[in-house]
């Protein structure tokens, strides 16, 4: 009996992880938000702040959002690395910063898309996650 | 689409930097981004500072410094990679430099110079205050930090005393003694007392202060090294030898010249060559005089042996080196060009009559090794005179 509640537990977990499809946690998209900006300023040429985060957004139907608080800095370090170039526009009284992708960017955004499928690869592997599916048909 | 106005403008801005966003550039941005958010996000009649309220807390955690403080954060933390990466890269080089210019040194090879100088100024130019500058970023005791910064400023001073010291540049000893004299007593002490207290660094403690003073006591030892005693007796014998070989030839020199003084010529060469002779004796007097502090007669015959102060240079730099006056190497290099001529008058042949004064070592040297430079010029005088002497026929 006791079985069969836990099972009806951990598959109400599992559903709701699987189908709500919550935003993924700050932590998780720290690491490869370098990577997405770059990938997005590489695939679409010059974009702002905003645009960027709603771009994001849009894409991934709302899965991944981006954060001001880490989008900013990161924009800054990679305008200081010389792997984004900046542009500015005047909107009435406010300036709008363009970000445009340097050549050195995109030697970067082809290495980090690199070392993150390798990551995932190793992840895979390292988390059983296919293994995981495979006993879960098994069981079946 | 809602129309935000130029005093909500002038708001955000104002808010944005009352809440300590400094760099301009990231206001820029956050104003523009608000203004989108704004524009884009806000339904018709809502209030517009009501909504403000709403969405800035999406920019943040606590407050809106935080995002401010994370920029900083990575430019200066890029800065810190790029520090160590310098760190490792210079302590590489200068590591294969100094071990390749020691080989290069006993083998006699060419290019030890360089090396040893390049990889001595690397260490304690670059990698030594680098990692001063490392150590005060990491997040350690305030007293480690100063403890260790004197500390690696010791060692700049000793490593850079020993570069000056391979290629006898000036103020080597200085530099080597007064920074290994504070690193013994200065800086292994304090590293030993901050430390010894934590019980997790006891033992590492106690071995690097003994390595520490063992290393600096041998640096120590290793200063004031004099030559054996066996070569600095064969080195007194043949100054000895030197100076009673000259006086020897000038007395048969001046019997010599009773015989011939009727000829001109000789007259003249004889004058120019007791006056040089002369004039070498005298400042090797003053020179031993003013250095040892004693009278110019006791100085005129004393032997190397007697000499008190044989390694001293300030005299002979204030008053031979540097000076002008009577007793001046500039004087004594007039005087010899002078005599020189003479001699290419009437040894047309025999260049090896010439001082060569190019080849002694008169400058950058001390009491003793000037003295005996001298004295082989004056046996070189004397030898020269009575070679003509006994040629020039009655």
């Amino acid at each position: 009996m006791q079985y069969i509640i836990f099972l009806c537990i951990k598959n109400y977990i599992h559903k709701n992880i699987m189908y709500i499809c919550p935003m993924y946690s700050s932590e998780l998209i720290k690491g490869t938000l370098k990577t997405i900006v770059l990938k997005l300023l590489k695939e679409q040429g010059k974009m702002y702040g905003y645009e960027i985060t709603q771009r994001v957004k849009e894409l991934t139907n709302d899965k991944i959002q981006i954060t001001e608080g880490a989008l900013y800095p990161t924009l800054h370090l990679l305008e200081k690395n010389g792997e984004v170039e900046t542009e500015t526009e005047y909107i009435g009284k406010r300036v709008r910063k363009y970000y445009t992708i340097t050549p050195k960017g995109n030697i970067t955004v082809d290495l980090k898309v690199n070392e993150f499928v390798d990551f995932m690869n190793t992840m895979k592997f390292l988390l059983d996650v296919e293994l995981k599916i495979a006993n879960v048909q098994n069981n079946r | 689409m809602y129309r935000i106005t130029d005093e909500q403008i002038d708001f955000i801005l104002d808010n944005i930097r009352a809440n300590g966003i400094v760099i301009e550039d990231l206001q820029n941005n956050l104003l523009d981004h608000i203004c989108c958010i704004v524009e884009n996000e806000m339904t018709e009649g809502e209030d517009f500072y009501k909504f403000y309220e709403r969405i800035v807390p999406r920019f943040f955690k606590k407050e809106l410094k935080e995002i401010e403080e994370e920029t900083t954060n990575l430019l200066t933390f890029k800065n810190y990679y790029a520090m160590k990466n310098t760190v490792k890269i210079s302590g590489t080089i200068s590591g294969i430099l100094i071990l390749l210019g020691a080989i290069f040194k006993t083998m006699h090879w060419p290019g030890a110079g360089i090396m040893i100088v390049l990889g001595g100024l690397f260490f304690s130019l670059v990698f030594l205050p680098l990692m001063i500058v490392l150590k005060f970023k990491d997040d350690e005791s305030k007293t480690d930090k100063w403890v260790f910064a004197f500390g690696f400023l010791m060692a700049m001073g000793a490593a850079t005393g020993i570069v000056f010291k391979v290629m006898h540049w000036p103020y080597a000893n200085f530099l080597m003694r007064w920074s290994v004299t504070f690193f013994l007593f200065g800086y292994i002490p304090l590293y030993y007392f901050t430390r010894i207290r934590r019980a997790e660094l006891k033992f590492n403690t106690t071995i690097n202060t003994v390595l520490m003073m063992a290393c600096g006591g041998m640096m120590y030892a290793l200063f004031n090294l004099h030559p054996s005693t066996g070569l600095l007796g064969s080195i007194n014998a043949s100054y000895d030898f030197m100076n009673n070989n000259s006086t020897e030839l000038v007395k048969a020199n001046t019997t010599l010249f009773t015989k011939l003084s009727d000829k001109q010529e000789v007259k003249e060469f004889h004058q120019t060559s007791t006056q040089l002779f002369n004039k070498i004796a005298d400042i090797k007097a003053h020179l031993i005089a003013k250095t040892d502090v004693i009278p110019i007669e006791k100085a005129k015959n004393l032997s190397l042996n007697e000499l008190q102060s044989g390694n001293d240079n300030s005299m002979i730099r204030r008053i031979f080196e540097n000076g002008t006056g009577e007793y001046s190497l500039a004087k004594l290099k007039s005087e010899i060009e002078v005599y020189n001529n003479k001699v290419k008058m009437l040894f047309p042949n025999q260049q090896e009559k010439i001082i060569a004064i190019e080849k002694l070592q008169l400058e950058n040297t001390i009491l003793s090794v000037l003295l005996q430079e001298l004295s082989q010029i004056q046996l070189q005088i004397a030898t020269t005179e009575n070679s003509y002497l006994s040629s020039v026929k009655e």
